[in-house]
């Protein structure tokens, strides 16, 4: 015995019920044939279960137009433009500058006679930095000025270009970059 | 119970570290490479006027503790470690957001591309110093290149924390991201130890905390994006 004022349990079936909820929603949309429409809705003048399942099917368009759409994440224009961008940079063009860096690493390697001559290289570098540093304050006097290599500039300009270009690769993969 | 998980494996890491940086300073301190010889010394400082306590005072107080004694001792390894532990830290308390947001980015990148990123920006500031040293008046600029480097390198350093401590806190439970990245860093520093190996694996890091620190722009927002020129 149902108290008086309570709705139907929607999952109640009756005969023509399971027929009939199957065409709910078309007949929301207005998507139903009319002769089909007419016994859906002959069915729910007599089915109370039935007519609770079709209040709850018309609720629901209007309820999901009320809902306001979220807004899109910041990252998301930067992501999907980053991820097509990806896409584009296959792996020959993202690793093939490693090569290109290696060797002329090595290059600079066997030019300066070994790792040793390399060392050297950094630690004169180091220590001039050190020496015109305390000319500028006034405690050394100022070093020679170093001799310069055409090679070892040219090599060395052409690795500065190699890696700013295989960086800037690398970074487009991650968000708008400099590409 | 995630709490005793962690503070077991902070004091097991602490107790390795000192283990190994034991081993490191008495059989294995032969291996540990030398300062190269200085070419020249531009000035010499003055003499240094010795600490306020005496050896007596010393002596009686810490018997068993004495001058630091130079590279490559025990008291230099612990010191080393505190202080980059401590520097890795500070870095995540000034700029939390930057770190966040650059570890989310390595998680889209991949390691190897971060690996790579940081053998490019090494080749990159040894190149740079190369040219700037060979003009000379721009000589100033190689500290400063290699300043950058190495603020990068703690940056990512950092980053790296931050991240394998958010790896561990799905093994071991929550725990504050601070926590979790001291852990970490106890665990870079006893990589850091291991004999013969450890210093190829740290500078593996390095690179690898350079390369993040480079791919994300020290994790700016808009990375390397250039929009905000266009005004």
């Amino acid at each position: 015995m149902m108290p008086v004022g309570a709705s139907p349990e929607p999952s109640a079936y009756g005969p023509g019920c399971a027929e009939a909820r199957a065409r709910l929603e078309a007949l929301v949309d207005g998507d139903l044939p009319k002769a089909q429409a007419e016994a859906v809705r002959a069915h729910l003048a007599g089915c109370a279960a039935c007519r609770a399942h079709h209040r709850e099917a018309c609720s629901l368009p209007p309820r999901l137009y009320a809902i306001c759409p979220p807004d899109p994440s910041p990252d998301l224009v930067p992501g999907v433009l980053a991820r097509v961008r990806a896409e584009r940079i296959g792996p020959f063009r993202l690793w093939s500058p490693l090569v290109v860096e290696l060797v002329l690493f090595a290059l600079v390697v066997w030019y300066l006679s070994g790792p040793r001559g390399l060392a050297r290289l950094v630690q004169r570098a180091a220590s001039d930095v050190g020496a015109l540093a305390g000319w500028g304050i006034g405690l050394s006097s100022l070093p020679a000025v170093p001799p310069g290599d055409v090679f070892l500039l040219l090599v060395s300009g052409l690795l500065v270009v190699v890696t700013l270009y295989h960086l800037s690769l690398l970074a487009a993969r991650l968000g708008p970059g400099l590409l | 119970m995630a709490r005793w998980r962690w503070i077991g494996l902070a004091g097991g890491l602490v107790a390795l570290a000192v283990l190994l940086a034991w081993i490191d300073s008495t059989a294995l301190r032969s291996f540990f490479p030398h300062p190269l010889p200085v070419r020249r010394v531009p000035f010499r400082p003055e003499p240094r006027p010795m600490l306020p306590f005496g050896p007596g005072l010393r002596g009686l107080l810490f018997p068993r503790l004495g001058p630091v004694g130079g590279l490559y001792t025990f008291w230099w390894f612990l010191s080393v470690g505190a202080g980059a532990v401590l520097l890795a830290l500070a870095v995540l308390v000034a700029v939390p957001a930057r770190a966040r947001r650059a570890v989310e980015r390595m998680a889209r990148a991949g390691l190897p591309s971060v690996v790579v990123a940081g053998v490019a920006a090494l080749l990159l500031a040894l190149a740079a110093t190369v040219l700037m040293w060979t003009s000379f008046v721009l000589a100033w600029g190689v500290a400063f290149v290699w300043g950058l480097t190495a603020l990068g390198m703690l940056f990512g350093l950092s980053c790296l924390a931050l991240a394998f401590g958010r790896w561990l806190c799905v093994r071991l439970g929550p725990a504050p991201p601070l926590a979790t990245a001291t852990v970490a860093l106890l665990a870079f520093f006893d990589l850091g130890l291991v004999p013969v190996l450890g210093w190829a694996l740290l500078g593996l890091l390095l690179v690898g905390a350079l390369g993040l620190a480079v791919l994300t722009r020290l994790g700016s927002a808009t990375g390397w994006s250039l929009e905000e020129l266009d005004g």
